[in-house]
């Protein structure tokens, strides 16, 4: 549940600004700026879980490789 | 800066970069002539070595406007390729401009100060020169000078050495004990070419690199995973990165490190990196693989290397050469091998001979090249223009996109900044390249995998959309869908902006907000 929360609101963010740079450039019409943004909520909703098992996963991973290489980045 | 008064136009090299400069320069309406030392089209495809051909699938390695035929095979032969582009200057009325067979040996300012550069070049032993508006550099990254390190002791060995360019046939290479020195694609080829032909092969190279499968797991073409725009936000952030690359790449970098670790997880077991090779030595390469892949040595090798490798027929030496004995070569591990052939895949160097000094100094003489504003211009040589000077990818689409842009800028189309902003400009690429990307001699013009953000860089200097994806399901594709020549076919033909009017004129009869109309 806190993956689709979390998920949900960093699409909402990633929509607002999808919509603002398409409009920017001008894609296509606010319309389409709409589309993408729609696709950016519920792709984020979707995969919101998945992205934050990924990322505690990959923190885990980070900190670990810090450990084992204490003077050099992750890198 | 401007490009005004410009009507005729130089271009030097009849490879891929100079016909799409032609063609795109000639349908302005511009007075082109192109220079190509060969007698043939085709640069680097009119003469390669032995089996050579394109290293990535046919569809990322053709024009945007005029695709390959259906029945070429799927990694185009090298012969294949250059007929395909004899046909490309045939059907874009390229090949009247062309003038083959003719050298350019100088380039230097108009003796009168006018704008504009005095061609000095030969034909057929016969020196000409002759004033243009406009000189455009295609002739790539590489000049036609063998890069072959120095090593000591040449002249005690008793064998041939070659360059990967002299390799021309098999025959060289027949029933020999043949040395391999590089790790880049014709390095590997060699091997492989070595392999088939040769009595022991040996393949020495400093570093391993990360190959790029054919297939990643061998099902999935591998642009799928690399020429996306996930992809393209996961790699180190582009010099001007967006805000969702900065977060990405801020409070979401573990997804990052994670996606990268996975990557080198399938490539490590897909290519079975740990392989062990001379001195228990192993296949692994050094750097990340986000990394890695900007470096010199990028390729899609040959499907059987590995396997080839594994089973002893090329022997791989993780080393460098120390000297050259009688009978081979010592390798700084310790190890002597036995060659009575060494071919040196080490690739081109990078010097412009027939630039006067004036324009070298300009352009400087840093170990990485010099660098260019928009991989094209610099601020104080105008009238000057490079095409095909950057890798990508897709290099052919790159070269087609940066030949829009300087037609574009030539109708003044495209608002070209101060010097001032242009020499700011350089700088921060400068800055950005080499605080991390690996060095290599070419390192200035490398855009690789940030090819898609080069590219929208250029499209939108020209107002067209840089989201090349159509249908309802564009926001996908935009994400998970490899870009390809094909979505930029439009812009190679210059019918973007016929469509932007039709877009412009549906929404004006929709009675809707036309974003597009905006005056620039």
């Amino acid at each position: 549940m806190a993956g689709i929360i979390i998920g949900a609101v960093i699409g909402v963010v990633h929509a607002i600004h999808l919509c603002r740079k398409l409009i920017a450039i001008g894609h296509r019409g606010a319309a389409s700026a709409a589309w993408f943004a729609s696709w950016a909520v519920l792709l984020w909703t979707i995969l919101g879980p998945y992205v934050l098992a990924a990322w505690l996963v990959g923190a885990l991973g980070v900190a670990v490789s810090h450990l084992r290489r204490p003077t050099g980045s992750a890198q | 800066m401007t490009l005004d008064g410009v009507h005729t136009v130089a271009i030097i090299g009849a490879g891929v970069a100079g016909l799409a400069t032609a063609k795109t320069l000639l349908a302005e309406g511009l007075d082109c002539t192109v220079f190509e030392r060969a007698e043939r089209l085709g640069g680097v495809w009119a003469d390669g070595y032995s089996n050579f051909g394109v290293q990535v699938q046919k569809e990322l390695y053709e024009f945007p406007d005029w695709p390959l035929p259906p029945d070429t095979p799927t990694f185009t032969p090298g012969p294949v390729f250059q007929a395909y582009l004899e046909r490309y200057g045939d059907h874009f009325g390229v090949r009247h401009s062309l003038r083959l067979g003719s050298r350019v040996t100088r380039i230097e300012r108009r003796p009168d100060g006018r704008p504009g550069w005095l061609i000095r070049s030969e034909t057929s032993g016969e020196e000409g020169a002759e004033l243009f508006d406009l000189v455009v550099v295609a002739t790539g990254l590489y000049s036609e000078t063998p890069n072959i390190p120095d090593c000591p002791g040449r002249d005690v060995f008793a064998g041939r050495v070659l360059h990967i360019s002299e390799v021309k046939t098999r025959t060289p290479l027949e029933g020999r004990n043949v040395a391999v020195i590089g790790y880049g694609k014709s390095a590997t080829d060699a091997a492989g070419e070595a392999a088939a032909v040769g009595k022991d092969v040996h393949l020495v190279f400093r570093d391993a690199h990360w190959p790029v499968p054919r297939k990643l797991a061998g099902v999935l073409p591998f642009k799928w995973g690399m020429l996306n725009r996930l992809t393209a936000t996961l790699i180190p952030p582009y010099m001007r990165p967006s805000p969702v690359a900065r977060w990405v790449h801020g409070p979401g970098r573990p997804l990052v490190w994670i996606y990268w670790r996975l990557v080198e997880l399938l490539l490590r077991v897909q290519f079975r990196l740990d392989t062990r090779i001379a001195r228990g030595r192993g296949l692994l390469p050094k750097h990340p693989v986000e990394i890695d892949c900007f470096g010199e040595s990028t390729m899609v090798p040959r499907p059987d290397l590995i396997g080839l490798i594994r089973a002893g027929r090329i022997m791989a030496h993780r080393a460098e050469i120390e000297r050259f004995t009688p009978a081979g070569l010592a390798l700084s591990d310790g190890d002597e091998i036995e060659a009575d052939c060494v071919v040196f895949g080490t690739g081109w160097k990078t010097d412009y001979a027939y630039f006067s000094n004036e324009i070298r100094a300009i352009l400087g003489n840093d170990d990485d090249g010099f660098y260019l504003y928009r991989h094209m211009l610099h601020p104080d040589l105008p009238n000057l223009a490079f095409v095909g000077r950057v890798s990508s990818f897709m290099s052919i689409t790159t070269y087609c996109v940066q030949a829009r842009w300087l037609a574009e800028a030539l109708a003044g189309r495209v608002k070209l900044p101060e010097p001032a902003v242009m020499r700011a400009d350089i700088a921060l690429m400068q800055r950005w390249k080499r605080s991390w990307m690996p060095f290599s001699a070419a390192r200035s013009a490398r855009v690789l995998l940030h090819m898609a953000h080069y590219h929208d860089e250029l499209l939108r200097d020209f107002g067209a959309d840089p989201f090349r994806k159509r249908g309802l399901l564009s926001p996908l594709k935009e994400l998970m869908a490899p870009y390809q020549p094909a979505d930029y076919r439009e812009i190679a033909s210059g019918e973007f902006r016929s469509s932007r009017v039709r877009h412009a004129n549906a929404m004006r009869d929709a009675g809707m907000c036309d974003l597009k109309a905006r005056p620039r």
